[in-house]
């Protein structure tokens, strides 16, 4: 499996700073995202994980050290260029166009395809998340945070990317919206065959789609393993993740 | 309100809202103020008159030409864009607007350098300077095509960019410009675009002023203020507002012509100096998403 | 005794700016033509104009594009009260306070805008006086108001040339020297703590809007002396003097000498009048290259001419340092 995985890496991150202005926020960040799988990135606030995702999407944040996706080099593209190589971003604010309806708001993500790449139809989108279809004309900033959350996945998938950084889609959840949000993570990975970076601070739902974890502090990795590891490390989760019991973490699931 | 105020006003609303729905345009996108949008302006309607040597020609001709000259315009605009106009966006407001008044001043100068100091006539082509007769009323033939054009030009853009997908990507650009990178859409393309467009627009009112006006460099200067007036009564970045507001300050300047020649010209600073007080962002403006 | 120490460089600076001051205004009769004089004579007006908008612009952070308003109506109060027979202090008193009032309105009713809104703002009534002046024929209409001749001021004959430049120079020397005092006193150092970031002052108490209308008027003031003298020194005013490109002029010309020193404004005029006078023989297209010059300045050197020192310094600073540039000292803007 690991071997499997060094080989057909998608995407990698080797000793990566990271700066705002002057304030630097990741010091010698190193990841691996393997072809096909989910990885989670676990972390409190603060801790980098939005930082870690920017350096990859080329906004905001200035770098040093290596990023590449497919051994290709990330740092020397902009955000348009990376997006264009077929990765599907949603940011932590889910970012939806407010003054756009639902369906141009999907409409958008077809930008993302490539070549041979071809824009999904809405149709088959819809057949995923069917909790938009009553809301295709609707404004996007009358919408919930949950049908917006929804919304930015959808949106992020409509372009067929191989690869989804997906920033707290947790985030402000109620517990049933949490599992619409968590079956569409899955079914980008299982039906659309996405790979999947999860950047996370809810262990519980993170661990419960990842297959390997990386934890990262104060802009550091300090933990990276499969997700099993983690579990049997309870002082690793309550010391970065505030988990108090790795049964607490290991209690969900479907 | 006698018949020929209301077309002589609405005429030169149109007039106005050519000259500044490019701004609004491009400030919509950009977030620039483009004091070069005169620049553009005055070049269109140099363009047109070399395209015409400046001879009386068939009106058919002469909006003819004024599209290509309008084209050329945007030609223009869009290498102005790769070279200049991007190292501006970023740059505080100031420093932007600063930016492209020096463009101002160069493509002045430019027009100076190419067509002389000595102001040029375009002759109004002949069927343009008839009249056409409305029981009492007479209005002008020119007024009418203004109207029509301008009209034309507002409904042209509506569906661009309300019905096509690069409309969506203006818009959506003009929301967020960082969540539409992150979509792929590429700005840089859209940005050389919508100038090339915008200043494009300019260039079409320019070439439709020039038989009204004489020509001479400091066009410029006078038909970017009163674009401004415009785009901030109307509300920076809104075409519909730039559109209501031209026309609401054509209007009023015809009115105010009426009552006392000596108000002329009032209409667009009152107008501006009001809405800004009451209303800074303008009739149609809204606040910004997102920066 | 630190005290001191900082106050000593900044003397040196008035000693010499004296003596710069005097020579200039011994020199330029004694070598140079009339022509010369009253060539100079404008350009020290000028540069008082453009002073008078750094005040807001460079010191400030007011973005104000409609100066022009404030230097024309310091101009039309000349022209309007020359042919009255009044002493000409008293004019130019006149002329000062009109131009500080007019903008002190402006600013007390225009800054609940910000940014771009307010320059705007400043632009509009510009251009709204430039109309009125230009359609009135109590201000002379397109063809302004001629024949402004001063005669003498305190018994001191002026119809000459080199008397003329004598008054203009000792009254623009004054009011640089207001500028002065007023940038160098705990209000200026307020007026620049505004500018570096206004939430943070008005956290320390302080009434920002106030300031900020003081600033405005007192830069109205100096423009408003600045047209009276042009008026003088041109012997006419036109409504032209009102028309925004007027106001853009000493924002241009500050920036080419420098927004962030206070003699940058005086650099800036000196090197515009100058180029512009040499280059308006060689070509009638002169504003070409003034355009594209002033472009390469404001992106390549925005801070100016008298900012060149401290950029090159910082480029070879950041070369030095790892990736993530620093941001200057310099560019945080102490004063020259
Ligand atoms: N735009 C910014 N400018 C300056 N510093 C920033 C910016 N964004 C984040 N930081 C800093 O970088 C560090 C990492 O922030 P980051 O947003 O990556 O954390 P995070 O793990 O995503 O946290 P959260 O779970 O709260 O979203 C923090 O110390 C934060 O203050
Ligand atoms: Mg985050």
């Amino acid at each position: 499996m690991s071997d499997d995985a060094v080989r057909d890496e998608l995407l990698r991150l080797e000793n990566v700073d990271a700066w705002y202005g002057t304030a630097q926020a990741l010091f010698g960040v190193s990841l691996s995202v393997p072809r096909g799988g989910v990885v989670a990135l676990l972390g409190r606030n603060g801790a980098g994980k939005s930082t870690t995702l920017r350096s990859i999407m080329r906004i905001e944040v200035r770098t040093r050290g290596e990023i590449s996706y497919a051994g290709r080099d990330l740092t020397r593209a902009g955000t348009t260029g990376v997006a264009r190589l077929g990765i599907g971003y949603v940011p932590e604010d889910r970012r939806i166009f407010g003054r756009m309806t639902v369906r141009e708001n999907l409409l958008l993500g077809r930008h993302l395809a490539r070549g041979d790449r071809e824009p999904l139809p809405l149709t088959e989108i819809l057949d995923t998340f069917p909790m938009l279809v009553p809301l295709l004309d609707r404004l996007g900033g009358v919408l919930s945070g949950g049908e917006q959350q929804l919304l930015a996945v959808a949106r992020a998938l409509v372009g067929r990317p191989e690869l989804m950084l997906l920033d707290e889609p947790s985030e402000g959840l109620a517990p049933l919206t949490l599992r619409q949000v968590r079956t569409a993570i899955q079914s980008a990975h299982d039906a659309f065959g996405a790979t999947v970076l999860l950047a996370e601070q809810n262990a519980t739902f993170a661990l419960s789609l990842a297959q390997r974890v990386a934890v990262i502090d104060t802009g550091r990795i300090v933990f990276t393993g499969a997700t099993e590891e983690l579990r049997a490390r309870p002082e690793l989760m309550s010391r970065y993740l505030g988990v108090e019991s790795a049964g607490a973490a290991a209690g969900t699931g479907s | 309100m006698s018949l020929l105020l209301l077309t002589s006003g609405l005429a030169q609303g149109m007039i106005l809202f050519l000259a500044a729905s490019g701004l609004t345009l491009v400030f919509g996108v950009m977030g620039v103020l483009n004091f070069a949008h005169g620049g553009f302006f005055a070049l269109g309607a140099f363009i047109v008159y070399s395209l015409t040597g400046g001879a009386s020609i068939p009106a058919w001709q002469y909006l003819l030409l004024s599209v290509v000259g309008a084209g050329l315009v945007g030609v223009v605009g869009m290498a102005f864009e790769v070279v200049v106009f991007r190292r501006i966006y970023h740059l505080p407001h100031l420093d932007a607007l600063l930016a492209t008044y020096a463009v101002l001043l160069t493509i002045t100068g430019a027009i100076t350098q190419i067509w002389g100091v000595a102001a040029r006539g375009q002759p109004m082509p002949s069927e343009f300077r008839s009249a056409l007769r409305f029981g009492d009323a007479v209005v002008p033939v020119y007024d009418i095509a203004l109207l029509v054009i301008g009209g034309l030009v507002a409904v042209g853009l509506w569906f661009l960019l309300e019905r096509t997908t690069f409309g969506r990507s203006v818009r959506a650009i003009s929301a967020d410009r960082q969540m539409s990178a992150s979509l792929g859409i590429d700005i840089k393309v859209v940005f050389t675009v919508m100038l090339g467009l915008g200043l494009g627009l300019a260039g079409l009112g320019g070439a439709l002023v020039a038989p009204l006006v004489q020509l001479d460099a400091g066009l410029a200067a006078v038909f970017v203020i009163q674009s401004f007036a415009v785009v901030i009564v109307g509300g920076l970045g809104s075409i519909a507002g730039a559109l209501v507001a031209a026309l609401a300050l054509g209007l009023l300047n015809s009115i105010m012509v009426s009552i006392d020649p000596a108000l002329a010209g009032f209409s667009l600073y009152i107008g501006m100096t009001v809405v800004l007080l009451i209303r800074p962002q303008g009739i149609f403006g809204h606040r910004a998403e997102r920066p | 005794m630190m005290e001191r120490l900082r106050a000593l460089p900044g003397w040196w600076r008035v000693v010499a700016a004296v003596v710069v001051l005097v020579a200039v205004m011994a020199i330029v009769p004694i070598f140079g033509s009339g022509a010369a004089v009253f060539f100079w004579g404008s350009v020290a007006v000028t540069a008082l104009y453009a002073m008078s908008v750094n005040l807001l612009i460079g010191v400030a952070g007011i973005p104000s594009f409609g100066q022009a308003a404030y230097f024309g109506i310091g101009a039309y109060a000349v022209g309007v009260l020359h042919h009255e027979g009044l002493p000409i202090l008293l004019v130019l008193l006149v002329a000062v306070l009109a131009a500080g009032l007019a903008a002190a309105v402006v600013a007390a009713l225009g800054l609940r805008a910000t940014g771009l809104a307010f320059s705007m703002l400043t632009l509009a009534f510009a251009q709204a006086l430039y109309t009125l002046v230009f359609q009135l024929d109590t201000f002379g209409g397109e063809n302004g108001i001629v024949g402004l001749l001063p005669e003498s001021v305190l018994g001191i004959d002026l119809t000459d040339g080199t008397s003329l430049w004598l008054f203009t120079m000792t009254m623009v020397a004054a009011g640089i020297g207001g500028l002065w005092i007023l940038q160098h006193s705990p209000f200026g150092r307020t007026l620049m703590m505004i500018r570096e970031d206004p939430a943070r002052t008005r956290a320390l108490g302080i009434q920002v809007r106030r300031y900020e209308i003081a600033a405005f008027a007192a830069a109205g003031a100096a423009a408003g002396l600045a047209g009276a003298l042009f008026a003088y020194v041109q012997g006419l005013v036109v409504p032209e003097y009102l028309f925004w490109t007027r106001s853009g002029e000493p924002i241009l010309m500050s920036i080419i000498g420098g927004m962030r020193h206070f003699f940058g404004p005086v650099v800036g005029s000196v090197i515009y009048r100058w180029s512009v006078d040499v280059l308006s023989d060689i070509t009638a297209a002169w504003v070409l290259w003034v355009g594209l010059a002033f472009l390469v300045i404001v992106l390549a050197a925005p801070g100016g001419l008298l900012g060149l020192p401290a950029q090159i310094r910082s480029w070879r600073s950041r070369r030095t340092i790892a990736p993530p540039s620093v941001t200057s000292v310099e560019s945080l803007g102490d004063e020259s």
